[in-house]
């Protein structure tokens, strides 16, 4: 993660038009917002649609983000907010963040992948048990997954948690996998 | 934590970002949107947001429906709009307070659209295609532009 100062600077440069200030933001965060919106089970148009809707809100605000530190939350609570949208208008399921459905497992089927990125027996194993876990599980392993890897002050932000709820939550979405992966009969 | 969870972990981590990674159109759309940075124009922030037809959504198949948006300059203008759904296409019809005849456009990542507002400040689109939108609008107390929406 690059320093607050930095990030306030580049900040003021997009402002004013500069486009590799923008750029820097987007590698920055782009994978923090992808994750987020994927995490929703967004596909094709849809997340497309949602991501771009959140680059564009940032875009229009570039002159009033007030403190560079929460960036990351910033976009990550508007990407959910835009998904929740989307979900709403389109009549799908609205996941819920009840601290309950942490270990009920998903009952969502997870969205096709190409089945060619999965390389072998344990890859699809492992993409098998992912889809098993509940889907707030599914959501925090992911926007952990995100490259580069978000702060725990983002990831609190984007899933209103406390940031000291994230580390067990962490670990009880991995024991969960864990179980799920040996019931795939691999360890 | 301790090794196996690392491992287990750092495996998920290799396995999404490359089965999942962020898709370069994406990127390529991302790096553009600072094309439509405002430079003269107020903007006219959503203040309100509601959407129904459930019923008629139900009968009708999920992509149909409507929703209402309204937006509000710091200069008091404000902007009504009405999208109705129907399949891929939307219709985006509105309204500019205080009234007046003015020209409209809408932006779309696709492209521009134009239309002109009437006397009462009404204007209309049709078949629009889905995505982020703004609407930009050459009112005699200044430019406006609305915040994005996906519709």
């Amino acid at each position: 993660m690059a320093p607050n100062t930095d990030i306030a600077q580049l900040v003021r440069d997009a402002s004013h038009g500069d486009q590799r200030a923008w750029d820097a933001i987007i590698h920055q965060f782009q994978g923090l917002v992808w994750s987020t919106v994927r995490g929703f089970r967004l596909t094709g148009a849809d997340a497309a649609d949602v991501t771009q809707t959140t680059w564009l809100k940032l875009v229009e605000h570039l002159d009033r983000i007030q403190d560079p530190a929460r960036l990351g939350g910033w976009l990550a609570t508007t990407a959910r907010h835009e998904c929740l949208r989307c979900l709403r208008t389109s009549g799908r399921t609205i996941p819920t963040d009840d601290e309950a459905t942490l270990d009920r497992a998903s009952s969502q089927p997870q969205p096709e992948i190409d089945a060619d990125l999965l390389r072998d027996e344990r890859d699809s194993a492992l993409w098998r048990a992912f889809s098993r876990i509940s889907e707030r599980c599914q959501r925090l392993l992911r926007i952990l997954a995100a490259d580069p890897p978000p702060t725990y002050e983002d990831i609190s932000l984007a899933f209103d948690m406390p940031i000291g709820s994230i580390g067990p939550t962490r670990q009880r979405c991995l024991d969960r996998l864990r179980v799920e992966l040996a019931a795939e009969g691999v360890g | 934590m301790d090794a196996d969870d690392n491992t287990l972990e750092t495996e998920l981590h290799t396995l999404l970002r490359r089965i999942d990674a962020v898709p370069a159109d994406v990127t390529l759309a991302a790096r553009s949107a600072l094309a439509w940075r405002r430079m003269d124009a107020e903007l006219a922030q959503l203040l309100d947001d509601t959407s129904g037809d459930r019923e008629l959504a139900a009968t009708r198949g999920s992509d149909s429906g409507w929703r209402a948006l309204t937006f509000e300059a710091p200069t008091g203008v404000t902007i009504e709009v009405e999208v109705l759904l129907d399949g891929v296409a939307r219709t985006v019809i509105g309204q500019v307070l205080p009234a007046a005849g003015a020209s409209v456009a809408l932006r779309h990542a696709k492209r521009h659209y134009s239309a002109v507002a009437d006397d009462l400040g009404r204007f209309r689109f049709d078949s629009i295609p889905s995505g982020p939108v703004s609407l930009r609008v050459e009112h005699v107390d200044g430019p406006v532009e609305t915040g994005w929406v996906t519709i």
